[in-house]
């Protein structure tokens, strides 16, 4: 472990976890809308568009959140143009190529402004947009344009991953799986988002689209989570997630992250096992929809924490 | 290396642990306590040993480190080391900023453009060595920035000048590794085997004469391109909270965004899969 040497770094740790959070869940929201609008069917397009409120609003939640953090906003400026005080950098647009920081920016920049075009087509389908709906509809419907959609999506969503390897810090830094499973967990959050809209608006046909995507999706990330423990294991690294030592990281990382968001979605969505507790179908797709995406929230949660806490100790 | 790089030798056979560069430090840089939240949380003032700071943070750029290594009540040793910024030819910090506010001086050290920083931290996880650390009070990092403003004079760093043992010697770094190259020679020939270099690989080879890990062997260490700041220790660099081989952050960078581009390739398939096969409910 590389932990007796390093400081704590004192983070705002709820504000750094939401931040990552609501990003990656606009990120997985949108991944998930791109597939529904490509390859869907007219219904997975009506449930695309519900959710198309939701990716924008996010995006601008997680820049409040950033400038709340960071404390000023005319400091986020410096991410994209260089500063006349930095000469050592060629401008007008700043780039360090060995951060992954920067190019994050730029990709989390452009995603933002493409998160307008599900929000306005969400608009269009409800009849409040008062003009351009067929331009929106040729954007938000044209496979070409949506596969690149995706793609930021998806560059988004593991983009936290991938800033939290390229550290020096415990459990981040020392395996090269956060990227794949900040992915992962994004498009999990995508699809739990959509299974509860699938649900309430009763469409059955995208309600069985997003639960063999969920199967899926919790496949991959229960492999992913498998191999960052079996890993850190190896490595003699693995004590933040899986030993007593931290009040709450390890509990959440194996109820939530694991227990929530993986397991019990996988087994629901594979099983069909249903199961009612205190008058509510606990196993619903809006309820396992619902239950995942708190544990997205414990994975990013308690992985953000496991670097924290192991310094701490 | 930067052509005629300034930096400073650590020969800690010779330290007191007297802490007349902290406070040099402190006085010349005009910095203050450790924040309200440090004291409330012990971080500030340890008052378990002769260290009273604990460790480097944004207002203390200079820590002396006291290792105490007792056998029994009367037998042992302490281990004395004056610390702070490497200044390393590659640094984590500067090679991760994401706006450039970090960066590499004429004299070879490394500063801060106050100014450009926007308090991401993210420099803050990427130093191998602990140094970089937030500032509440400023919403910036702060760090030892080598009395850049006294360099800039002609004058050396304050810690250095503050020292009464010289064991902090400010100078060209190719005249303090001459230096230290010698004092090396001159410890091993009084029989201290256990000298060798942490920073730079000058050739020395010795092994450890007293403490817990007495009969294992040391060499000189050159880590991340070498430091500026280098140092004479006479243990493993583990005792003394340094680590053995600190490696940039970057090296991950491209192995993360690949395994995240194959994973985002199988989610994308999956996610494809998913509205071709569905699993629809049985009896719904």
């Amino acid at each position: 472990m590389i932990t007796s040497y390093l400081n704590e770094p004192h983070w705002a740790n709820w504000v750094l976890s939401l931040e990552m959070y609501i990003a990656g869940l606009a990120a997985g929201i949108f991944f998930f809308i791109a597939l529904a609008n490509t390859t869907g069917r007219k219904q997975d397009r009506e449930v695309g568009a519900v959710l198309g409120f939701f990716p924008a609003p996010l995006m601008l939640l997680a820049a409040i959140l950033l400038t709340f953090d960071l404390g000023e906003p005319g400091r986020f400026l410096n991410l994209i143009f260089t500063s006349p005080s930095a000469t050592e950098r060629p401008g007008p647009l700043f780039l360090n190529p060995n951060s992954p920081m920067n190019y994050g920016t730029y990709v989390i920049l452009v995603f933002g402004l493409l998160t307008v075009i599900p929000f306005l087509d969400a608009l269009r389908h409800t009849g409040l947009l008062p003009m351009g709906g067929r331009v929106v509809e040729a954007l938000a419907h044209n496979p070409v344009g949506m596969f690149i959609c995706a793609v930021f999506a998806l560059a988004t969503g593991s983009y936290s991953g991938v800033l939290l390897n390229t550290t020096n810090q415990p459990v981040w830094s020392e395996t090269y799986l956060q990227g794949a499973l900040y992915v992962a967990f994004s498009a999990l959050g995508g699809f739990a988002a959509a299974g509860i809209a699938a649900d309430r608006m009763g469409t059955r046909e995208t309600a069985g689209a997003v639960r063999t995507g969920l199967m899926g999706i919790t496949l991959v990330a229960g492999v992913l989570v498998a191999l960052l423990v079996g890993n850190l294991v190896a490595l003699g690294s693995a004590q933040p997630l899986i030993g007593a030592l931290t009040a709450f990281v390890a509990p959440a990382f194996w109820v939530g992250a694991v227990g929530l968001a993986i397991l019990y979605p996988l087994v629901v969505t594979a099983t069909g096992a249903r199961l009612r507790l205190a008058n509510v179908n606990v196993t619903s797709l809006a309820a396992v929809g619902a239950l995942a995406l708190l544990g997205v929230f414990a994975f990013r949660w308690s992985i953000l924490h496991s670097a924290l806490a192991a310094v701490a100790h | 290396m930067t052509a005629n790089a300034k930096g400073m030798f650590v020969d800690t056979t010779l330290c007191t642990g007297c802490k007349a560069c902290q406070v040099a430090c402190k006085q010349w840089n005009e910095l203050p306590m450790e924040d309200e939240s440090a004291v409330r949380e012990h971080r500030a003032f340890t008052a378990n040993s002769y260290d009273n700071t604990g460790h480097l943070s944004a207002t203390n750029w200079r820590h002396v480190k006291f290792i105490e290594q007792l056998e029994d009540r009367d037998n042992g040793r302490w281990l004395m080391m004056s610390d702070s910024c490497k200044h390393c030819e590659q640094a984590g910090c500067l090679e991760v900023c994401p706006t450039g506010a970090l960066y590499r001086t004429q004299f070879g050290s490394v500063d801060i453009h106050q100014d450009v920083c926007i308090g991401c931290r993210y420099c803050v996880g990427a130093c191998p060595f602990g140094v970089i650390e937030y500032n509440g009070r400023t919403g910036r990092v702060n760090k030892c920035i080598l009395c850049q403003d006294r360099l800039e004079g002609g004058s050396g760093t304050a810690c250095a000048k503050a020292c009464p043992t010289s064991s902090l010697t400010y100078g060209r770094v190719d005249d303090l590794k001459a230096m230290a190259a010698a004092r090396v020679r001159q410890l091993h020939a009084q029989g201290k085997t256990d000298a060798y270099i942490y920073g730079w690989d000058l050739g020395n080879t010795g092994a450890i004469t007293t403490g817990p890990n007495k009969g294992q062997v040391v060499k000189d260490i050159e880590v991340v391109g070498g430091l500026n700041v280098f140092y004479l220790l006479l243990d493993q660099p583990g005792v003394y909270g340094l680590p053995s081989a600190p490696q940039l952050p970057q090296r991950n960078m491209i192995p993360s965004a690949g395994v995240a581009l194959i994973s985002a390739a199988v989610l994308g398939v999956t996610g494809l899969a998913a509205f071709r096969r569905r699993r629809m409910e049985q009896n719904a």
